[in-house]
């Protein structure tokens, strides 16, 4: 009974969800518009951030660098035959992206194709260090890979243009894109976190040994989790590209993830749902912020996002929703109390 | 008498760190079913005796043979899937994580579904989950724990912690049970409790187990085998009145808490 | 021409040092890697533009100040960021060095009168006179650095070897709470720590700007991760480690750069691969001692 009653609930409140994006894709201002989709972005990036960092316990400061490989694979499978020509002055375009575009229609498979290129490198990353390090080792470790996909970004003339980045990606990203991929990734998340893998990668975070002493293969579900956020991470890249229409080395570079060390920090670290929330927000603040740039000084924002991590990290450390998930069920059980 | 197959076989183990012997030139055999007691004082090498049974420490020389297989060496996840559960000094609980999902991690390495599977929706993985719930709810009825199973593991009492720290270790459907000193911080009514519940899982759930403790009491009450080491040593083996009696047993224990319940 | 690069290297090698000597301090006694120590470096240089150029002190009044103020910082940031957190999970504790890493950076970028792309940096005479060495056209500062870093080393081995606050700094780093219990002052010890790392990180700061007299946000950030590689290098939580590290990274960046220009632009893909090389095959770098878990 209370299986059906979710079920509703929760196609109902998908059914209004999509008759909002339908009016907002046709009738909200630009602002909020993009607003919108960065706040999607952003979350599908840290759904996924949060499964590693958050559910599993390891910590990865690499998101920056699955994000790029994604953007500019999405770019250049996208980007249309004459652009390519006037783009790639210096050097012209490697081959085969030199010889085709994929058109609107294939945008789900240059998705797919960022997502897969970053697991690819995930597994790269992962497998070596995943196994061999642990806490701040693997956090360097991770950083480390990020810095490297950053200085190859800007040296491979060829492939990425170098530090001058790619224009005129077609901007195909809308609400419908991003929300839906939001959708995907979180139900996605939701499940692998409420199943026994969930319990699997729990068991990791609280005590290693302690899960190896069960049979748990740690190595494999590490990686696994880590393979799941590289894939968020690539996909939400690709997003990146299509909404913002140029594409260069400099926004991937490690304060993309500081943001989304902010947005699970503040989510909670473990509460995948939390992270939707405050994915938005994030973008919310960071927009809105940008009058504090102009009315004082360029820099407070990034002044106010710092001392927001430190002061989150000293006093709220569980964020606002800790490790709580939403489901319907939460929900009732609180109006419950509430009417006794 | 016909003479049975030691269930496990301990051959020479030695561990060495650096230039220290921990344990030196270690052989036991345990026959299926018993109830072996290990004890010894503090820093005699016992917990790191169980750490070579279960692949925590690659011992230094010797083997450790279960139900005829070498498994000397062999990762700890791998030992646990042959049958070879431990419980630890320090009760190590997911504190976070409710009765009943720490038993369910037991079974885990058990799912068949992929990650994939569990992900999506029709391929079966439901089922798996409640069959899995279903066997943790027996389990934990079994051991007396059905009440506590959405609760908290750290909130538990600490004498029912151990109780589940037991349950979990028998999720993974052992046939050698290996406790670390399971009465560590208990009252002498806890003890007796416990001696009880170890009685109860042993015939319950067919089980041989072999346990390190200090509180004579339990090691004394339960176990009819006992062996005694010190630095690392084998010193002595008998039943329990054999024991109390040994005088270098009682010497080892000289300035330790004394023999005798 | 070698000789000039060697020159180089040595400098550039003991510049690092300085800074990685911090990084292995304060790793070896909380076993954290403090993100934010680079641009303590990176603010070390910064307060010699404000004592000297806004201020007009004389050059020594500004370097003695510039090391307090930052050794001051390195202080405050541990008391109020860092001790807090000293019995939380230990990711709480580096995403908090983060947050304090871009808030160090970005105070510097809204301080009015330290904003804009450069600033300039006060070098004292003694300091770019050139002279000839043995075939080689060197700026003074090239032979001051790596006499200068030595010093530093000889006092800080001094400070740890033959001081009670040495022996204290050593004994957490072996086991914080056995040290603990037996009385020592570990809050105390710990503030020292980084006071005396914060310190040798402004010195290398201020002999920096001597050498590459370009004041920005950011020009902590990629010495910061070249001193940490070079910790690890030599074995983090190691302090003669920290020295040789330094010198082979510096050493070696040099000669990369002047063997293989054309892969210049490939320097810190190179540096963060011997980082990450050594953190999966010789964590313990090469003077370091491996570790074991206890069960």
């Amino acid at each position: 009974m209370r299986r059906y009653r979710n079920l509703v609930l929760t196609l109902v409140s998908l059914g209004l969800l999509a008759a909002f994006l339908g009016w907002a894709e046709g009738h909200l201002n630009r602002f909020l518009w993009r607003l919108l989709n960065f706040g999607a972005i952003y979350a599908i990036a840290a759904v996924g951030y949060n499964l590693i960092n958050g559910v599993t316990g390891q910590f990865s400061l690499g998101p920056h660098g699955f994000m790029l490989l994604g953007a500019y694979i999405v770019s250049l499978l996208m980007l249309p035959l004459p652009q390519k020509k006037v783009v790639w002055l210096f050097q012209p375009l490697a081959w085969p992206f030199s010889e085709f575009t994929l058109p609107y229609s294939g945008f789900i498979l240059a998705l797919l194709a960022a997502g897969l290129l970053a697991t690819v490198a995930g597994l790269v990353v992962g497998i070596p260090a995943l196994r061999a390090l642990r806490g701040d080792y693997l956090a360097i470790a991770t950083f480390g890979f990020g810095e490297i996909i950053f200085v190859l970004a800007c040296n491979l003339m060829s492939l990425t243009n170098g530090p001058m980045g790619i224009k005129g990606i077609p901007q195909y990203t809308n609400l419908w894109w991003s929300f839906g991929t939001l959708a995907v990734v979180t139900y996605a998340a939701l499940r692998i976190k409420h199943s026994s893998y969930g319990r699997a990668l729990r068991a990791i975070r609280e005590d290693e040994l302690v899960a190896e002493s069960m049979g748990i293969d740690v190595f494999k579900h590490k990686l696994l989790a880590f393979l799941f956020s590289a894939f968020c991470a690539g996909v939400a890249g690709g997003l990146y590209a299509t909404l913002v229409g140029t594409v260069s080395p400099d926004p991937f570079r490690f304060f993309m993830t500081f943001y989304l060390l902010i947005i699970i920090v503040l989510g909670g670290l473990g509460s995948i749902t939390g992270s939707v929330v405050t994915g938005f927000i994030f973008a919310a603040l960071f927009e809105g912020l940008r009058f504090l740039d102009s009315a004082t000084i360029p820099g407070m924002r990034m002044v106010f996002f710092s001392v927001l991590l430190i002061v989150v990290m000293l006093f709220f450390r569980r964020g606002l929703f800790g490790e709580w998930e939403f489901s319907w069920d939460a929900v009732f059980q609180r109006l419950g109390r509430l009417r006794r | 008498m016909k003479s049975v197959e030691p269930i496990l076989r301990l051959s020479h183990l030695t561990m060495r760190f650096g230039g220290l012997v921990a344990v030196n030139d270690f052989s036991m055999d345990i026959a299926p079913g018993e109830l072996v007691g290990l004890i010894g004082p503090n820093g005699a090498g016992k917990t790191t005796i169980f750490n070579m049974i279960t692949g925590h420490y690659k011992p230094t020389s010797g083997k450790v043979i279960f139900q005829g297989r070498d498994i000397t060496g062999l990762p700890p996840a791998k030992v646990v899937l042959l049958g070879i559960a431990r419980t630890f000094q320090n009760i190590r609980l997911c504190r976070n994580m409710t009765a009943l999902e720490n038993v369910l991690i037991s079974f885990h390495p058990h799912l068949r579904s992929s990650i994939f599977g569990a992900i999506l929706p029709f391929f079966g993985y439901a089922r798996e989950e409640r069959a899995m719930r279903k066997e943790g709810m027996e389990l934990l009825a079994r051991v007396g724990l059905e009440r506590w199973a959405n609760e908290p593991a750290g909130s538990l009492p600490y004498g029912l912690q151990r109780r589940l720290e037991i349950a979990r270790a028998l999720a993974t459907r052992p046939k050698l049970l290996l406790l670390d000193e399971p009465a560590a911080g208990m009252n002498p009514a806890e003890a007796a409790e416990l001696m009880e519940f170890i009685r109860h899982i042993r015939e319950e759930f067919d089980l041989t187990i072999f346990l390190i403790e200090h509180v004579m009491q339990v090691v004394m009450g339960i176990c009819p085998r006992i062996r005694v080491i010190d630095f690392g040593v084998s010193i002595a083996e008998g039943t329990p009145e054999e024991i109390k009696s040994n005088p270098k047993v009682i010497e080892a224990y000289l300035g330790e808490e004394a023999l005798g319940a | 021409m070698l000789l000039q690069q060697l020159f180089n290297g040595v400098t550039l090698g003991s510049l690092y040092a300085l800074i990685a000597i911090g990084y292995t301090m304060v790793y070896g006694i909380l076993r954290l890697i403090n993100f934010a120590h680079g641009d303590i470096f990176m603010w070390a240089a910064y307060w010699m533009f404000f004592t000297v150029l806004l201020f007009r002190l004389p050059w020594w009044a500004g370097a003695v100040l510039s090391v307090l103020f930052t050794a001051g910082m390195g202080w405050a940031i541990e008391r109020i960021a860092y001790r807090p957190l000293r019995e939380a999970p230990r990711i709480s504790l580096l995403i908090t060095a983060i947050g304090m890493s871009f808030l160090l950076e970005h105070i510097i970028i809204v301080l009015p009168w330290a904003t804009g792309i450069q600033k300039p940096y006060p070098r004292p005479r003694f300091m770019t006179q050139i002279f000839q060495l043995g075939g080689a056209r060197i700026q003074a500062v090239t032979v001051w650095v790596p006499i200068i870093a030595g010093a530093c080393l000889i006092g800080l081995l001094f400070l740890l070897y033959r001081t009670k606050v040495g022996r204290g700094m050593r004994a957490i780093a072996t086991d914080m709470e056995a040290t603990e219990m037996m009385g020592a002052d570990v809050n105390r010890i710990i503030s020292y720590t980084f006071i005396v790392g914060s310190a040798l990180a402004a010195v290398g700061g201020i002999l920096w700007g001597c050498r590459y007299p370009a004041l920005t946000y950011d020009m902590g950030v990629i010495p910061g991760w070249r001193a940490f590689t070079a910790a690890v290098v030599g074995g983090i939580g190691n302090v003669t480690g920290a020295m040789l590290g330094g010198f082979l990274l510096g050493l070696a960046e040099i000669l990369f750069v002047a063997f293989l220009p054309q892969y210049s632009g490939y320097r810190d893909a190179f540096i963060f691969g011997i980082l990450i090389l050594f953190l999966l095959f010789r964590p313990t770098g090469i003077l370091g001692k491996p570790l074991k878990e206890k069960v």
